[in-house]
């Protein structure tokens, strides 16, 4: 048994969902927790170092566990891995250290997933992941998502035996192979418009103009209801930003608040003087990108296949609403595809991360990411 | 990018190019230019690995650097090669065709990829005017970047490559700015050193002299008091102010201010009798071995200083043990050292090549860090616990006197060797005296004279010299001095004389006594003297040297000495 799911998360329970699963010196945990069930995570940090395992995990809007989606419950799941989970804090701050996770690498490329789980609200996530990639470059895919809660106020979220930390992020580099497939299903519906002045993930203008006034103005045309800072929220998820990437969908920002002076605090940076178009989607773009995600994620040539890695950005839930179930099922129709017991699991979260198979890796938003998880042929 | 054909396309490649171009120069550092401008590149056209090569004279400044040097790359563990020469074949292909790209198979893109990983791919490869390349590839991508999409940065490149020339002559102003700090910075500390030395100097001189009269007070007291209760303070005041003589004298040696006593004499000699009090100096563990060359020719020099150099280097060499056993090497040798070899010393700038006399102690102690090895000889700085700082500062100075030079190599963890030349004499080595028996006891007869400024001074001298039996005239300083000779000619058997004094300096007053009294016999005593005491006596030297401060059997027996040889 490599997975448990507790239906509630308490201290206990995760403690007890981990000792189930249990490990040996070359494993380590992922502890996903729903942010429902709220568990004092420093409790839960305790508890699990009692188990004696390496572990690492955050709280995420939701979890995937079984190819359902579930709102409260932990998810835990043993996977190999030589090193301990590396804890990397302070992203609030232009200077933080990323360590030298060189060790962690094998020569040979791609035989090993780094899964990255983030605090989805910390400034400087792309920067992250760019000196992560730095260090690492492709010789692991990378997989991951934004930790936090839909409330969208900042809290410690992620963890690992060191303690709970805020503007933090934790790398686990398993020795599993991947394959990933990374879609979102928007596209462009007004632009370009150049983020003149941003920094870190707000915006503070576009066009040389008050950034929240020229994201309303270009919405115009296309909601009915005035747009305001109060209703942003419902309005935005319908209508992110997109940047250009060549060779793939454009990569998503999803503006998720407005500050007094008008800026747009979004999920991961924009860079100063990107070129931005405003995005749409329908539910079944949607579903094709989802259905489009999974298929790209069956390796062609697999040897032991070990289990499916979803994810999701919560954001798509909202959007799709009662169809979100027909997401999952769509993902989960495709996986099986390959084998129809393969364990399902995942995260609704703050932002996805992916490397695009071997690419340039990266944090998005409004996306899906499936990997299917395996040891390869030697 | 697009193929342009179409207004999306031309707004898209405008859009990118916007982006781009505004991330060229958004800094004046080049590393943070190249990564703004990298970074910016790799995400939006989706590559792998981007670099920047420089020509290594606009790097490190070398005239004829034409190898390729690189200043920057990301990811940055892809670059196992940081420098190609300018005859390689991608620095070739790039002097004739300044933008190409080729793809993995394709003709010459073995030389091409240096980075790791890169069997698969695409290269595009773009020439910085004269500075150097900028290189780029894609893992992704099968066939070679089309010339349309590289015609379109071709502009944005160009910009890039003058913001690096801007950043280049940014890094050079800043580098002279920083050398001229650090010249200014070495000026303060050889003024403070300068001063330093003055002051320890000047402060050593009037100690020695305070020094002198407690030491000779609380040996008369300690005569007086024999088998008293109180005697065992006055030993303790004894011990406390040799210490203190013996710290004064470190800093007298510092300032090359130490009384100079020179002449021929044979070093091994000295390293022998340090050897054998070496119980006393040494931790317990320390194996210690010598290897003395036989034939080693004298050396100029003052036997007392060279003992302090040799115990001073010996101390340290067993502290670096730090309890631990250890070895600790003391080798003598004949050394012929020429201009290159003279600049690795510490005062090898102030010497002339040619033969010279080495010590070498080698330990296989602690050792020193880089920032530790630049202050060994500043004074008062110390590494230790109990330690002063002052060993090597006074071993320098004492090195400085004799004309010599010293080389301290050390690393952190591997032991410590350090050399000290000394000019080889012309002279023949002088045999030690053998330490004679102190004629202390006996009683004398005849008249002394006294000449000092310091009271304290001239009253213990005239009560040390009235004990022995002698008569006692005093005098307060030289002019006093030449008095009392002429008001009692050929009546005075001998004179101590101060070297420094008000009115007329000791030398002076030697000179003219000498006129009055030719057969005048004369102990100079001092605890100070700019170089050489005996470069201060045009004609004659006097028949001995006190230095201060003395000990009363010192006295005692330098009189008994002189005015022995008097009678021969
Ligand atoms: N042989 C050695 N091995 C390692 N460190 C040394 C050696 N000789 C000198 N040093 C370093 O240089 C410093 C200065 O030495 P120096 O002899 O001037 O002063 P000291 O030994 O600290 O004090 P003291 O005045 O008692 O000699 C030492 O504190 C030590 O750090
Ligand atoms: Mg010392």
């Amino acid at each position: 048994m490599n997975d448990r799911y507790a239906e509630v998360a308490t201290p206990e329970s995760v403690a007890g969902a981990a000792a189930e699963v249990g490990a040996g010196a070359d494993d380590v945990l992922a502890v996903l927790i729903a942010e429902t069930d709220r568990p004092d995570l420093d409790q839960v940090v305790r508890a699990l170092r009692r188990v004696d395992v390496p572990f690492f995990g955050g709280v995420f809007p939701g979890v995937v566990h079984g190819g359902r989606a579930h709102d409260r419950g932990a998810v835990v799941v043993r996977m190999p891995s030589h090193h301990a989970p590396a804890l990397v804090t302070g992203l609030d701050r232009e200077d933080f250290v990323v360590p030298h996770l060189d060790g962690q690498a094998r020569r040979d490329p791609g035989s090993q997933t780094a899964i990255v789980l983030i605090d989805g609200l910390a400034a400087n996530v792309s920067r992250f992941l760019s000196e992560m990639f730095s260090r690492l470059g492709n010789r692991v895919n990378y997989i991951g998502g934004g930790a936090g809660t839909l409330d969208l106020v900042q809290r410690p979220c992620v963890f690992t035996a060191e303690g709970v930390y805020q503007d933090a992020a934790v790398v686990a580099v398993v020795d599993q192979r991947s394959t990933l497939g990374v879609r979102h299903g928007w596209s462009r519906l007004e632009g370009p418009i150049v983020a003149t002045r941003a920094s870190g993930n707000r915006i503070q203008e576009l066009n040389w103009r008050n950034a929240f006034e020229v994201y309303r103005d270009a919405l115009a045309d296309h909601v009915d209801d005035e747009i305001t800072r109060e209703n942003l929220f419902d309005i935005t998820k319908s209508f992110p930003f997109g940047i250009h990437r060549e060779g793939q969908e454009d990569v998503v920002r999803d503006p998720v608040a407005v500050g007094d002076d008008g800026e747009l605090v979004c999920v991961g940076e924009v860079p100063e003087n990107a070129v931005l178009n405003v995005m749409r989607g329908d539910h079944e773009s949607l579903l094709a990108a989802a259905a489009q995600a999974a298929e790209e994620s069956l390796p062609a040539d697999a040897g032991n296949l070990r289990s499916a890695l979803l994810v999701d950005c919560v954001s798509r839930t909202i959007f799709l609403g009662d169809r979100f179930d027909d997401e999952l099922a769509v993902v989960r129709e495709r996986i099986a595809r390959l084998d129809p017991d393969l364990p399902l699991w995942g995260i609704l979260s703050l932002g996805e991360i992916s490397s695009h198979g071997s690419g340039y890796v990266d944090f998005f938003n409004k996306t899906i990411v499936s990997a299917v998880l395996h040891d390869g042929r030697e | 990018m697009t193929d342009g054909s179409n207004d999306a396309g031309v707004l898209q490649d405008l859009s990118v190019l916007y982006e781009l171009s505004l991330s060229v120069g958004r800094s004046i550092d080049l590393d943070e230019n190249c990564g703004h401008f990298l970074r910016t590149l790799m995400a939006r056209k989706n590559l792998d690995f981007g670099a920047v090569w420089l020509r290594d004279r606009y790097v490190s400044g070398a005239e004829d650097g034409t190898d390729l040097v690189q200043v920057f790359a990301t990811p940055d563990f892809r670059a196992p090669e940081r420098r190609i020469p300018s005859s390689h074949a991608m620095v070739h292909r790039a002097e004739e065709e300044p933008i190409f790209s080729v793809s993995a198979g394709g003709p010459g893109y073995a030389e091409i990829a240096t980075e790791t990983g890169a069997e698969r791919g695409t290269y595009a490869v773009f020439r910085l005017g004269h500075l150097g390349l900028l290189k780029l590839y894609s893992s992704a991508r099968t066939a070679p970047f089309p010339d349309l999409e590289l015609n379109k940065l071709r502009n944005v490149v160009d910009k890039f490559t003058v913001s690096i020339a801007g950043c280049l002559d940014h890094a050079r102003v800043r580098a002279a700015e920083q050398r001229r700090r650090e010249l200014e910075l070495q000026m303060l500390h050889a003024q403070k050193l300068e001063s330093l030395g003055l002051l320890a100097g000047g402060v050593a001189h009037d100690f020695n002299n305070l020094l002198t009269a407690i030491l000779g007070n609380a040996e008369l007291a300690r005569m007086e008091l024999y088998s008293h209760p109180a005697q065992e303070h006055v030993d303790n005041i004894v011990g406390a102010a040799s210490r203190a003589a013996e710290l004064s004298s470190q800093l007298l040696a510092y300032s090359g201010g130490a009384p100079l006593v020179s002449g021929p004499l044979d070093l091994n000699d000295v390293v022998q009798e340090m050897v054998r009090l070496s119980a006393v100096t040494m931790s317990k563990k320390a194996r210690l071995t010598c290897a003395l060359f036989d034939d080693l020719p004298p050396v100029e020099g003052d036997a007392g200083q060279l003992r302090q150099v040799v115990m001073n280097l010996m101390t340290n060499a067993s502290e670096s043990l730090e309890g631990e056993a250890g070895d600790v090497e003391l080798r003598t040798g004949l050394l012929s050292v020429d201009a290159e070899a003279l600049a690795q010393y510490e005062l090898g700038d102030e010497r002339e090549p040619g033969d010279y006399v080495h010590l070498d102690v080698v330990d296989t102690g602690c050792g020193m860090d880089v920032v530790t090895r630049q202050r060994i000889f500043d004074p008062f700085f110390t590494t230790k616990f109990t330690g002063r700082g002052l060993g090597l500062a006074a071993l320098l100075g004492i090195v400085r006197g004799h004309g010599g030079a010293i080389r301290v190599r050390s690393r952190l963890g591997e032991g410590t060797r350090v050399r000290v030349l000394l000019p080889v004499s012309d002279g023949a080595p002088r045999a030690e005296a053998p330490e004679a028996a102190a004629p202390a006891a006996t009683r004398s007869e005849g008249t002394v004279l006294i000449v000092d400024d310091e009271d304290a001074v001239r009253l213990l001298l005239a009560r040390v010299v009235s004990r022995m039996g002698f008569q006692v005239l005093t005098a307060r300083d030289g002019g006093e001095a030449v008095e009392v000779h002429r008001e009692n000619p050929g009546c005075i058997d001998l004179t101590l004389l101060d070297l420094t004094m008000p009115v007329m300096s000791g030398d002076e007053a030697y000179e003219v006594i000498l006129e009055i009294d030719p057969s005048a016999r004369v102990v100079l005593c001092s605890g100070y003297s700019e170089s050489c005491a005996h470069e201060r006596f045009a004609h004659r030297t006097p028949d001995a040297f006190l230095e201060k401060p003395f000990r009363i059997a010192d006295v005692q027996q330098t009189i008994g000495e002189v005015l022995a040889r008097r009678r021969d």
